[in-house]
Parts: C-alpha cells; structure tokens; sequence
C-alpha cells in the first residue's frame, strides 16, 4: 500500500476514535446532568453520529478503492447537513462556546463539502489526501468545542 | 504477524484508555490546555497502531513520528515547569 493512502487511512481510522470517545463522553455527562440541561446534549449527541457515518463511507470508499458517485455525492450532502446542524446548535449554546472554535469548525466543516465537489468532478487522487487533513481539523475543532460547552455548561452534578 | 498485530491491539487499548482519561480529566478539573499534549499523545499513539497495520514504518513515518514525539515531550516539561515553579 502506498504511503499516501496509508496516511489517510490511519487519519480517518484516529477519527473514529475520537468521535466514539466523545460519543461515550456525552453519554456519560447525560446521565450525570440535571434534567434541565440535557436537553443540549441531545442536540449535540446527533452530530458525533453522523460524523461517524460519514467516515465509515470515507473508509468503505478507499478499502473497496472504489469512485462510486452516490457515496461521493452523499458525502457532500452530509458533511453540508452536519455543518448546519452544529451552526444551528453552536448559535443555540453559543454563551457556552468560544467563537473562534466554533468559527473554526465551521470552516473547515465547509472546505470538506466543497472538497467533496472537486472530488466529484475532478476524481479522487490528490483531493482524497487534502479531504484527510481539512477532516482531521474540523474533527479536533468539534471535539474541542463539545468539550468547552461540557465545561461551561457545568451547573453542578445531579 | 503475531508481533504486529499484539503491538497494534496494545497501542490501540493504549490510545483509547489516554484519551478517555484526558478527556474526562480535562472536564471534571476545568483545565483543557494541561490536558492538550496528553490528548495529542493518544492521537498519535493512534496514529501508529494505524500504520504498524499496514507495515510500512519507512523513514520519513519514523523521522515523523518520533519528531511528534520530542515535541510532546517537551510541552509537557514546560507545563510542568509552569504548574510547579522553576526551580
């Protein structure tokens, strides 16, 4: 296997891992918060999902070496949903959330959908590797925004 | 085989336990920067159970890594230095 495809497997594979330890981290903060303020992370619980869903066909796409336009088209459709879904949330917790991350998740939420469309039109070579890197930001940002608002929306334990 | 699959298993239980210990560390403390090189530390350790999968540990992954590696080890000592005075 090639150094670049190795690369950009290991970097959705490091994904991966980090959305399911926030996804397990949210699930335990859920259970240990008042009522009033679970509601939030709800909301914040769908995003990790669907970021997972997404690398998931991100890695179906380059084991099975495959182009296949309705995952690729897919992708972009979903990475554009995501970034909304967080703009909405971040605009709904937003004394809670440092702009400059949130402003930073965002853009690189939207570089992936618009890498997305080279991709479709131009083929996967170069545009694979420049998605790796753009989605590895854009995955550390989340984490670290979901972590601020964790931190900040603490009132105190149930 | 053997070898590469027990240290890719190892790293991997390694990276997850890190990261989840950082991570719930960072927000039962209220400190994410004291937490930050221990965070990176998982990814990377990640990053190589990933890679020792595929078998290609050539030079420049190696010069790669281990460079990571110095750099987290030494924003630590600074940490360390900063939470416990310079003395």
């Amino acid at each position: 296997m090639e150094i670049t495809n190795a690369f950009i497997l290991s970097s959705y594979f490091t994904q991966i891992v980090i959305i399911l330890i926030l996804i397990g981290i949210l699930i335990t903060e859920f259970f240990n918060r008042k009522k009033g303020e679970r509601k939030n992370i709800v909301s914040f619980l769908i995003l990790p999902v669907g970021v997972a869903i997404y690398f998931i066909l991100e890695i179906y796409l380059l084991v099975m070496d495959s182009v296949a336009k309705a995952i690729l088209l897919g992708n972009i459709f979903i990475s554009a949903f995501l970034v909304s879904l967080f703009l909405f949330d971040a605009l709904k917790c937003k004394r809670y959330i440092p702009k400059l991350l949130s402003f930073a998740t965002v853009f690189f939420g939207y570089c992936i959908s618009i890498n997305g469309i080279f991709r479709v039109i131009y083929g996967t070579s170069i545009f694979n590797l420049i998605n790796a890197a753009v989605s590895l930001f854009a995955t550390i940002f989340l984490f670290f925004t979901i972590l601020n608002f964790l931190i900040n929306s603490s009132g105190g334990k149930k | 085989m053997l070898a590469d699959l027990m240290f890719m298993v190892s790293m991997i239980v390694a990276s997850i336990f890190l990261l989840w210990a950082t991570t719930r560390c960072m927000i039962n403390l209220k400190m994410i920067k004291l937490g930050l090189p221990f965070f990176f530390s998982g990814v990377l350790l990640c990053f190589s159970a990933a890679i020792s999968f595929y078998g290609i540990f050539d030079q420049k992954i190696w010069f790669g890594l281990e460079f990571s590696w110095t750099i987290l080890f030494f924003w630590i000592f600074v940490n360390l230095r900063r939470v416990n005075g310079n003395n």
